[in-house]
């Protein structure tokens, strides 16, 4: 069966439609996402205006490499992926999972650096925001352990938007490798292309606040 | 049916280009931040950041490609973001602010003496009063 | 491309058949994705939420009959009026109409034969019933007592109630809420009969779009404050805590600009049940009707400007505080704007005072005085003697009880035949909207002279001089409570022996009364195409000679 799309819904009046529909709804959940992080962000810009030298001295205490190279790990896996959408464009599965493999690889290794090295390395050096000792002491201790409230929160929620970018993706080449995406047919493919660059998006935000800003 | 065979080399040449413009972006973004701005500026240390979303939503998740209607949800997200972050900054941004004194002096402070010197109560403590747990 | 519908498949039982015989097994309910199934589902869960959070109602004002408090224990009374609030407003006032008449009636209104995601419509009900089930769980173990707001420190670190059981539920409902906004949002952008333009579109149909701009907006601020104070309360990381350097209000400022929206979450439905209801029986086209559109987008807007004012003496800035009153009064326009409109349809009118139209019209007289109130408690001055009084209480349940809930029994009365197929009983339905009108006001118009005394809220016990007032809210309540018992037993005698119901019984114009009652499963044989806009009712005396135009006709 070579159509639009593997079934289409009665309410629509085309494959066309419902594809069109699809990515729209996808945008639209993304929109929702901008406001979820948006109170994140909030946060964050209170929590900085009311301890600013806590703030500074607390992102110092970050681990600058790890964040920089997270960043390129993640922008060259949002550009597999998007190669990958180009492929399948041209009917070519083959170079789609490929480039999928390529994506999961690169966010895997964004996962194993973020929770495998960084996290373990900030919380032995004593950067947990709700552990009894920390690492900040005196008249910034206050500030600096909410600075790392939202960075554990933040990256964490992010990691969490990571884990589940990397089912969809797996769920992706696993249809792709069944042989369901042609030239014509390949929102799924597009969509979960969409969610995965919103994780870049969300994280080329989070990486100043957290590592840059503060570095004076 | 099938209309003309996209060019895949060329589309995939551009996205190359657009993710080694993006990484400049970032290089460019990094070393702002090793520079001595003063503290007040440094959130303009993420304006290359803001240009590397920018890239990310143009070329790789193709924005302007879409119908309308997506356009239109991108600028209501961000819309909506700006009225969150303007409007919710705007009292603690303006507030008047008291020291708030360390826990443990607070505790330790004489209640009839702290009274005689009528310094300010912290935030919290003026917060707690004001909404106080119920009985 | 026209090889492209051929892949569209509808089954023969879908066009022949109501929805309510196409499978009769709970299988066939519960795994349903048909939008009317689902709404069918809804009702039902929201119909238990209703009665439980009135349960807790019935008892508050119970124990406020004396000055000492009936119930004895405070730490009961705090844990009630708490359940009280979120139930009502997470599990009923919030979903009630979107859920259920907006899922059942939007396809149809729009000539569409579902809505986009009709999966994604069965999974927002089972997230609903599982945030649902998380909190009602919470609150039978032991409750909380953070009444529905959670503000911190009170939630995050003294409250010795199931706070984050609670706030987990909420979470996951909220996800439903996200979930049929967007899906309402895609449907209205796409699925759309052929000539159904934007200003063709029903008033209902365009506050429902509003509606889900809110709900798709907001709600994920709540999530994210929730999740917040959750991490604050279980695991100390708390970015709320003063201790830390953090801003206690900030997580005022953050539940507000959902909760501030929710408001009018819960009244823009009511709004768009009531402009279809009164053209039909003041058989008018309805005054104004770009401007009641716009004035519902404007209101979608708008309400995101103004959550400051709940926290007029919270200790936050002056400044902001009075940028917050300002646009507290803008948003008072547009409302104002839809009140006026509904008054110019009635005016000249041909009036029937069938039940759905007595419900509207007390909702006109009860959301103004709600409304009018409102600006009372957004002028800085005033709200400092009125906040966290009984006056506030008042205000709060003209707009949600007196508009809100009287829309919801007003569109599910006008809807009733085209949802069931039976028509209910006329006289009872007339009674029961009359004893509610009466014992809301009897119940919520003391609490204004209450507060204005200086009643504080969300206390067990209150001075000896309260007492007479106290007691006629009460008195009204048992009346209000009587008012609402009356449609559920009424409602569901007519769903066995009600009369049948006609396709058009109101001789009503908008789509969904051109097919017949109940709708078959596919909503529409002939996809409808629409010719002109929406309330062209004729003059009732010119009716015989010009023949009523329907809004749109089935064409073969």
């Amino acid at each position: 069966m070579n159509s639009t799309t593997a079934s289409v819904g009665f309410q629509y009046r085309s494959g066309a439609d419902q594809n069109e529909a699809a990515l729209a709804g996808m945008w639209l959940f993304l929109a929702t996402e901008v406001l979820f992080f948006g109170g994140l962000l909030l946060c964050f810009i209170v929590g900085r205006h009311a301890n600013p030298l806590a703030f500074d001295a607390a992102a110092r205490e970050t681990t600058l490499w790890a964040g920089t190279v997270n960043t390129v790990l993640l922008l060259t896996s949002s550009l597999a992926y998007a190669a990958g959408i180009v492929f399948v464009r041209a009917g070519d599965s083959r170079r789609l999972m490929r480039c999928c493999f390529g994506a999961l690889v690169l966010g895997g290794a964004f996962i194993v650096l973020k929770f495998g090295v960084e996290w373990p390395g900030d919380i032995s050096q004593h950067l947990f925001p709700a552990a009894a000792s920390f690492k900040i002491g005196g008249a910034l201790e206050g500030g600096a352990r909410l600075f790392f409230v939202f960075y554990f929160i933040s990256t964490g929620l992010h990691g969490l938007h990571m884990l589940i970018g990397v089912v969809l993706v797996v769920w992706i080449m696993l249809r792709a490798r069944r042989g369901e995406f042609s030239a014509h047919y390949h929102t799924p493919v597009v969509a979960v292309g969409l969610y995965w660059s919103f994780v870049d998006i969300v994280w080329l935000t989070l990486y100043p606040l957290i590592y840059l800003v503060g570095r004076g | 049916m099938d209309s003309a065979r996209p060019d895949v080399r060329a589309q995939i040449d551009r996205l190359l280009k657009a993710w080694g413009w993006i990484l400049l972006l970032g290089a460019i973004e990094f070393s702002l931040a090793l520079l001595p701005i003063p503290h007040a500026f440094r959130p303009l240390i993420m304006l290359p950041g803001l240009a590397m979303i920018a890239g990310v939503a143009l070329f790789f998740m193709e924005v302007n490609r879409g119908p309308a209607i997506v356009r239109a949800f991108a600028v209501a997200a961000l819309f909506w973001l700006f009225v969150l972050l303007a409007l919710g900054s705007c009292d603690p941004f303006t507030r008047t602010e008291y020291k708030v004194p360390p826990p443990n002096l607070e505790r330790a402070a004489d209640t009839s003496k702290r009274q005689n010197q009528a310094r300010p109560l912290s935030r919290s403590a003026v917060i707690i009063a004001r909404n106080p747990p119920a009985q | 491309m026209s090889a492209e519908s051929a892949d569209i498949k509808i089954p023969a039982a879908a066009v022949d058949r109501s929805y309510l015989h196409d499978g009769t097994s709970l299988k066939s309910w519960l795994l349903t994705t048909d939008h009317k199934r689902i709404a069918i589902l809804y009702f039902a869960s929201i119909t238990a939420f209703f009665f439980l959070g009135g349960a807790a109602a019935a008892l508050v004002r119970f124990n406020l009959i004396t000055p000492q408090g009936l119930l004895g224990s405070p730490e009961t009374y705090n844990r009630l009026f708490t359940m009280h609030g979120v139930v009502m407003v997470w599990f009923f006032l919030v979903p009630a109409v979107p859920v259920t008449l907006g899922n059942f009636i939007i396809p149809l209104m729009i000539g569409a034969r579902d809505l986009a995601f009709p999966r994604l419509n069965l999974f927002s009900w089972y997230l609903f019933m599982v945030g649902g089930t998380i909190t009602l769980w919470a609150l039978f173990v032991g409750g909380l007592d953070t009444g529905w707001t959670f503000y911190t420190p009170l939630s995050t670190t003294y409250s010795k109630g199931h706070v984050a059981l609670a706030a987990a539920g909420i979470f996951v409902a909220g996800f439903s809420s996200i979930a049929t906004g967007l899906n309402f949002i895609i449907t209205i952008h796409r699925l759309r009969a052929p000539g159904l333009t934007w200003y063709r579109l029903p008033v209902f149909i365009w506050s429902m779009y509003s509606l889900s701009v809110l709900l798709v907006l907001a709600t994920p601020v709540l999530a994210i404050t929730l999740l917040l104070m959750l991490l604050e309360r279980l695991f100390h990381i708390g970015v709320f805590d003063p201790a830390v350097g953090g801003d206690p209000l900030l997580f005022q400022h953050l539940f507000w600009f959902y909760s501030h929206p929710a408001v009018y979450m819960m009244i823009l439905p009511g709004f768009g049940v009531i402009s279809e209801i009164i053209p039909a029986f003041a058989r008018r086209p309805i005054f104004g009707y770009k401007f009641l559109v716009w004035a519902s987008v404007a209101i979608a807007v708008i309400s995101f400007f103004v959550w400051g004012h709940h926290m007029f003496v919270a200790g936050t800035s002056v400044y902001s505080a009075v940028l917050f009153s300002i646009l507290s009064y803008m948003v008072a326009v547009p409302s104002a704007i839809k009140v006026f409109n509904w008054l110019g349809t009635l005016h000249k009118g041909y009036i029937h005072f069938d039940a759905p139209m007595l419900y509207a019209l007390g909702f006109i007289g009860l959301f103004t005085i709600g409304g009018v109130t409102g600006l009372w408690v957004a002028a800085l001055a005033a709200d400092v003697h009125l906040t966290q009084t009984y006056f506030v209480v008042a205000h709060f349940h003209y707009i949600m009880v007196g508009g809100m809930v009287s829309a919801y029994f007003g569109g599910l009365h006008y809807w009733w035949p085209k949802i069931t197929g039976r028509m209910y009983p006329e006289a009872w339905a007339r009674i029961a909207a009359l004893v509610m009108f009466i014992g809301f006001n009897l119940t919520f118009f003391p609490q204004f002279i209450l507060g204005y005394l200086g009643m504080p809220r969300r206390y067990a016990t209150y001075a000896p001089e309260f007492q007479v007032l106290n007691v006629l809210s009460s008195a009204g309540s048992t009346i209000l409570a009587a008012a609402y018992l009356l449609p559920l037993a009424y409602l569901l005698w007519s769903l066995l022996h009600g009369k049948r119901a006609p396709q058009n019984p109101w001789r009503a114009t908008g789509l969904e009364w051109q097919t017949p009652s109940p709708p078959p499963t596919v909503n529409f044989i002939a996809t409808p195409h629409v010719t002109q806009g929406p309330y062209a009712y004729a003059r009732p005396d010119k009716e015989s000679s010009a023949k009523e135009p329907p809004h749109g006709e089935a064409h073969e």
